[in-house]
């Protein structure tokens, strides 16, 4: 991959993924959203879930690999639950739809909690959340993914990256959002070692014995971020957006790169809570601010400048990139900008 | 020494009702503390009746409480624990959790003014033997620096979460947010052995070998464990209205005050997503593909969340329950307790 980059801003990149998207037969609204999502990354600095992603999307949305044409329903099963079924549709659009929906249950009945049943991958997570919360609201999301990771004490790759997103509503300020995958580090990271023949900590992936290895060639899977800890955690993931709605599990989920001319049949699940159920929605933003400035004026420990609250540095990157632009991969650009479908 | 189940069940009850609750409550809190020792989670059992009995007779876990439940919604509910024992409050609080998401699909509990509740892992397992997904959160005192800080925050605040199968196994995940647990720091001081430098940190926020230096405990994989954490504190703590971050209560500094903790229970009900007996059925067949794994080298086999609770379990069962003497010792004795939690620094034994 090349290493030069070139200077973007927001809008410049929201409008390139939507007409590459819709140029591959994305219809427009869901290439929108997806536009957004991409942005939403590439802003705060988790550029394994933006521009990086586009050719993919590309290729799979003009190979038949998404359903361009989906008829999509949310299956409401009780006062606080529901399924949204997204028959394989862009899943940026439909997991955007369905934490709409559970935002609305949650508003008049105190809890949303919605299984996203059959989608295509959805991007950073973390939107989502963010969404809930600007709304005042305390929100989960999880989605299972193909599988790259071993469980702990095993050695073939059965789980997937099976992030986990968190966000809480601030009074004076954006959101708290904290987005996690479940490994010790991001599949990209063992790509971008290997563009750059850099041997990787011998704490991130395992060859296909089981062994740690810091050859990024040698690796067959990841690891679990710590141990017995994540393998727990990615297995709650995978069974409340996976098992739970009826889909695949841990090794039968669909392979990213396979085949890309069929659905991915993925599932996520998402968890709404309205504060106004609990205590309020006033304060719990004011105990929001509270803590932030809190965590601020903790003394920072040697090495560090200073006490981040969790997710804060996806903030201060956009801050940056406002003022600076956005960089993004020459050569993803050049794709971006031209007549070339995938 | 080696006791019963049953045997240990009912010294505790017994020393918990000398030191001043009521039966009910007395049984509660041993079934947990039960629970514990049977997996083999030791430091969540016996070990912990002194502290409780010091506390339930200095006025700190109130003797007699009026628990008051509040139902706000068709999914929702606070159960205000009056300060009580947590074990009971979080038991009556999945009970309403699970007959909430039978008729509702999911349900979302809070307790809250609880004391320490025990090993989340017997909630949650509640859930799961109904057919129920559950998880539990709950925040603790101050014990863990922020990624990159040096003064604590928040607590251990672990996160439990249950599922059934359709045979015998019960998957029961328990974490706590931290590397380690305090209790492994304790064990090194008493035995003067150093710890790795991953658990701990000393007053500069560096980290430190020297188990006599340990200033506060650090966050699961860093910035990971340290969102894991707050998520927890959010959950348990400021949705709930009370206090949190550094402002939750010390374990020790007074134990005439109620704790006033936050717990949250979140039950979901498979039934209205998806078949019940086919979703069992496959977390069956998940926990046996596991099984089946080439094990990675050093490992025998892969195991599942709380496998290595049951097996253990199933040894107690034969053996008998291992239990240090001197708890032993104190549970068969007259004493309540010696006076030796109220106002130590957590820090300092």
């Amino acid at each position: 991959m090349s290493e030069n980059l070139v200077i973007s801003n927001s809008s410049e990149l929201r409008g390139l993924f939507k007409e590459k998207l819709m140029l591959n037969g994305v219809p427009d609204i869901f290439a929108d959203r997806a536009a957004d999502v991409l942005v939403w990354a590439d802003e705060r600095g988790i550029h394994s879930h933006g521009s990086v992603r586009m050719q993919y999307y590309s290729e799979r949305s003009a190979k038949g690999g998404f359903n361009n044409d989906p008829e999509l329903k949310f299956e409401k099963t009780g006062p606080s639950t529901g399924i949204y079924h997204g028959d394989n549709a862009l899943g940026h659009y439909v997991a955007y739809e369905a934490m709409e929906e559970a935002i609305k249950l949650a508003k008049e009945s105190g809890i949303g909690a919605v299984g996203v049943s059959e989608m295509s991958h959805s991007g950073a997570i973390g939107y989502f959340v963010q969404k809930a919360a600007e709304e005042g609201m305390v929100a989960l999301s999880m989605c299972q993914s193909d599988p790259m990771v071993v469980p702990f004490g095993g050695s073939e790759p059965y789980f997937g990256t099976n992030p986990i997103a968190f966000a809480a509503p601030r009074k004076n300020d954006t959101p708290i959002v904290f987005d996690m995958a479940t490994t010790v580090q991001a599949w990209g990271k063992i790509l971008d070692a290997r563009s750059k023949n850099k041997d990787i900590p011998d704490t991130w992936a395992v060859d296909k014995d089981g062994n740690p290895t810091t050859d990024p060639y040698a690796v067959n899977a990841l690891l679990p971020v710590a141990g017995p800890k994540g393998y727990g955690l990615m297995m709650i993931v995978d069974i409340l957006s996976g098992s739970l709605l009826g889909l695949n599990h841990g090794k039968h989920v669909s392979s990213m790169y396979k085949d890309l001319s069929e659905y991915r049949r993925l599932g996520q699940f998402h968890l709404v809570i309205n504060p106004d159920f609990f205590s309020s929605r006033e304060a719990m933003e004011e105990k929001m601010d509270t803590m932030v400035d809190e965590l601020h004026e903790n003394k920072p420990a040697t090495g560090f400048d200073q006490v981040y609250y969790p997710g804060e540095l996806m903030e201060a990157q956009k801050a940056e990139y406002e003022k600076d632009g956005i960089p993004i991969p020459e050569d993803i650009m050049e794709f971006l900008k031209s007549e070339t479908p995938y | 020494m080696r006791v019963s189940k049953e045997e240990l069940f009912n010294l505790m009850k017994d020393k918990l009702q000398k030191a001043g609750l009521k039966e009910d409550a007395a049984a509660d809190i041993s079934d947990v503390l039960t629970f514990a020792d049977h997996r083999g989670i030791h430091s969540h059992g016996a070990v912990r009746v002194e502290y409780y009995a010091e506390r339930i007779a200095k006025g700190g876990i109130t003797n007699n409480p009026e628990y008051k439940f509040e139902k706000t919604g068709p999914s929702t509910a606070i159960l205000d624990g009056d300060n009580g024992p947590g074990h009971q409050v979080a038991k009556q609080g999945m009970e309403r959790a699970i007959e909430i998401a039978r008729d509702n699909g999911v349900a979302v509990v809070g307790m809250t003014n609880i004391s320490h509740s025990g090993a989340l892992g017997y909630f949650v397992e509640e859930a799961a033997k109904q057919d129920m997904v559950a998880i539990s959160v709950c925040q603790s005192d101050p014990m863990v620096v922020p990624f990159g800080g040096t003064d604590p925050y928040f607590g251990t605040n672990p996160i439990a979460f249950s599922a059934p199968t359709n045979d015998e196994r019960i998957i029961t995940f328990d974490m706590a947010t931290t590397v380690q647990a305090w209790g492994k720091v304790l064990d090194a001081r008493s035995k003067g052995n150093d710890i790795p430098d991953t658990w701990a940190v000393n007053d500069k926020g560096e980290p430190t070998t020297n188990s006599r230096d340990v200033h506060a405990l650090v966050p699961v994989a860093g910035p990971k464990g340290y969102g894991l954490m707050m998520m927890v504190d959010i959950l348990s703590g400021s949705l709930l209205g009370l206090p949190h971050g550094v402002h939750v209560s010390s374990m020790y500094k007074d134990l005439s005050a109620g704790r006033q903790l936050g717990q949250l229970h979140i039950v979901i009900n498979p039934a209205y997503f998806t078949d019940v007996d086919a979703f069992k059925q496959q977390l069956s067949v998940m926990l046996d593909e596991l099984k089946e794994q080439t094990p990675a080298p050093g490992f025998t086999e892969v195991n599942y969340p709380g496998e290595r609770g049951k097996l253990r379990a199933d040894k107690y069962d034969e053996e008998g329950i291992e239990i240090v003497d001197e708890i032993y010792d104190y549970l068969v004795s007259d004493d309540i307790h010696f006076d030796r939690y109220h106002g130590k620094n957590r820090f300092a034994e």
